[in-house]
């Protein structure tokens, strides 16, 4: 009886406390979202009219469409794509390496994966840059999409992790049937890597999406930034019209939550896989 | 061919573009990175053998101090909350009850935003004056209005306070993780007396020790490298500053200030190094330190 009623007692302070820390966390939201609906007027009325009225939803189609915001989230969706297509495809094919075959130094070369894993790549920013405006890459797409044909370390380690756990009867009943190893890799081992794929994808697509400094440096026609860069750049046609500036980070913000609502069915299948280690 | 020897050729293939990738976009810089700490070089002139003298100026810099402070304040701060925090909230969210999936998403999901646009969701909540919704909650409270972003050294707290925006990614990795474990540890220790918090320490946290120590690692290492917050938050970014009185300055900023504002390539690789430095040596601290305090550790992680 005793140790029940503890429990109770103890079930409603963590509900109390998640509450708390979720309204902390949702009140930016909530604020950002009807300051965004309001004219400049509404906004600096004090105390905050926390439902305004009249609601501007006028806001949302003159950002997007007037002000060309639809360019910056196209570049955003299609850098994060291609980013996507290419680290998942090279990182999958170097973990099978990895994972499948004996070959000199394999582990120690392995070790090395893991330790640049935990380096800043800012050591390497500057010299990149250099080579990459000597070759004339600057102002184009090809410095943030070309280094990801060669896979990342972190995908690499995650995807040959689970490779690892994969049955190798599969494979063998594939190689007596005369398969080849790439048709094995595409037609055996991805099929069975789905959800550490789909996780994978997750996040090259977010490291790609919230990336400033790669943009920033590369990009200098601004008609080419990306979501992150272009809302540091975004200002308003008119001076009184800061609320503009809201609607456009707000519009920052649905892509992230259609993103989630997407990745949910994989989430907590995959971040399991990401602790097998 | 021998199945032997074919089966190293294709290992070797297989990885060839991890090698190349390596020497290409990874030893290759670093070297030149090296060589051009000594140098001073602007892109218009040749570059000048200069020896140490990049080193002297950067480590002479009042602003380079400063972004080192900040950075370690903005890293220590942001890690211990995601550690601290984190690892509390995930256990509290690891059990299902009321709300739980509620709760999960709304922590989870701002650590999806990108961090321009948090920072500036940010900017109208610690605005200066009365405009500031924060000053605003102060006021109700009867306390002063405080100048967030402009008062120097205060700046940097505000960045640590938006941590508790990304507490997200964490809390998923300790979820997973304390989601790993065996439920009848938990069972055993329940019949045995122990009570939701005794439950905690004495199961959930030693069990979880090396996701612990993969997680600190890496926000260790993302905190060392917080660009985009300051970036955005200092809203002179766009002639030249790096906050009020470069209150705002981290390591990575001022290595962007140093080689794409003054186009000083040599000092901007020094402090690049210094990063790199400061992250290997972090690194090995906590290995160390996880080391003693490791309990289970080693037998689980296979």
């Amino acid at each position: 009886m005793r140790i029940k009623k503890g429990l109770k007692t103890g079930e409603v302070f963590v509900f109390l406390f998640l509450a708390l820390l979720s309204f902390v966390i949702l009140v930016p939201f909530v604020y950002l979202f009807t300051s965004s609906l309001k004219t400049n007027a509404q906004y600096f009325k004090i105390p905050i009219e926390w439902i305004p009225s009249p609601a501007l939803w006028s806001n949302y189609y003159y950002v997007f469409v007037d002000l060309k915001f639809y360019v910056y989230m196209w570049n955003s969706t299609f850098l994060a794509a291609s980013s996507v297509v290419l680290s998942v495809l090279s990182s999958s094919l170097i973990a099978y390496g990895f994972a499948r075959f004996r070959f000199p130094y394999r582990n120690a070369m392995f070790i090395v994966v893991i330790a640049t894993m935990m380096l800043p790549s800012q050591v390497s920013m500057i010299p990149l840059f250099i080579y990459f405006k000597s070759i004339g890459w600057l102002d184009s797409y090809k410095p943030l999409l070309v280094p990801q044909l060669f896979g990342s370390a972190y995908l690499i380690f995650l995807i040959r992790q689970f490779y690892i756990t994969l049955p190798r009867e599969v494979d063998e009943a594939a190689t007596i049937d005369g398969c080849g190893y790439l048709r094995i890799w595409w037609h055996v081992i991805m099929p069975q890597a789905k959800p550490v794929l789909v996780v994978s994808a997750l996040f090259v697509f977010l490291a790609s999406w919230k990336d400033v400094f790669g943009p920033l440096i590369y990009l200098s026609d601004r008609s080419a930034y990306p979501l992150a860069v272009g809302l540091l750049y975004f200002t308003s046609p008119t001076s009184n019209a800061y609320t503009l500036i809201l609607v456009a980070i707000v519009i920052a913000l649905i892509p992230t939550l259609l993103f989630f609502i997407l990745s949910q069915k994989y989430l907590n299948k995959g971040v399991n896989i990401a602790n097998l280690k | 061919m021998g199945i032997e020897r074919r089966e190293k050729l294709a290992g070797l293939l297989f990885v060839s573009p991890w090698m190349v990738g390596f020497l290409l976009f990874g030893i290759f810089p670093m070297a030149v990175s090296a060589y051009l700490t000594f140098v001073k070089w602007d892109f218009l002139r040749e570059p000048r053998w200069v020896g140490l003298s990049n080193y002297v100026e950067v480590f002479q810099s009042p602003i380079f101090y400063k972004a080192m402070v900040n950075t370690l304040i903005i890293t220590f701060g942001s890690s211990l909350i995601y550690l601290v925090l984190g690892v509390i909230v995930a256990a509290m969210l690891a059990k299902d009850y009321l709300g739980s999936n509620v709760f999960r998403a709304i922590i989870f999901l701002p650590s999806l935003v990108i961090g321009t646009a948090l920072a500036m969701m940010m900017g109208p909540v610690f605005g200066n004056g009365k405009y500031g919704l924060l000053n605003q909650v102060l006021s109700m409270l009867g306390m002063p209005n405080q100048s967030w972003l402009t008062e120097p050294g205060q700046a940097v707290w505000v960045i640590v306070g938006m941590s508790f925006w990304y507490l997200g990614s964490s809390v998923i990795i300790y979820l997973a993780g304390i989601k790993g474990i065996d439920p009848s540890y938990f069972e055993a220790a329940m019949i045995d007396g122990a009570t939701g918090l005794q439950q905690f320490y004495k199961v959930t946290i030693p069990l979880i020790t090396p996701v612990l120590l993969f997680q600190t690692i890496m926000g260790i290492i993302g905190g060392l490298q917080v660009f985009d917050l300051a970036l955005t938050l200092s809203s002179e970014f766009k002639t030249g500053g790096m906050g009020n009185d470069n209150s705002l300055a981290t390591l990575v900023f001022y290595l962007y200030s140093l080689a794409f504002r003054d186009y000083d390539m040599g000092s901007a690789a020094v402090v690049g190094w210094t990063i790199f430095i400061i992250s290997l040596l972090l690194s090995m601290v906590i290995f160390r330190l996880s080391r003693r305090f490791q309990l289970f550790g080693e037998e689980e992680s296979k």
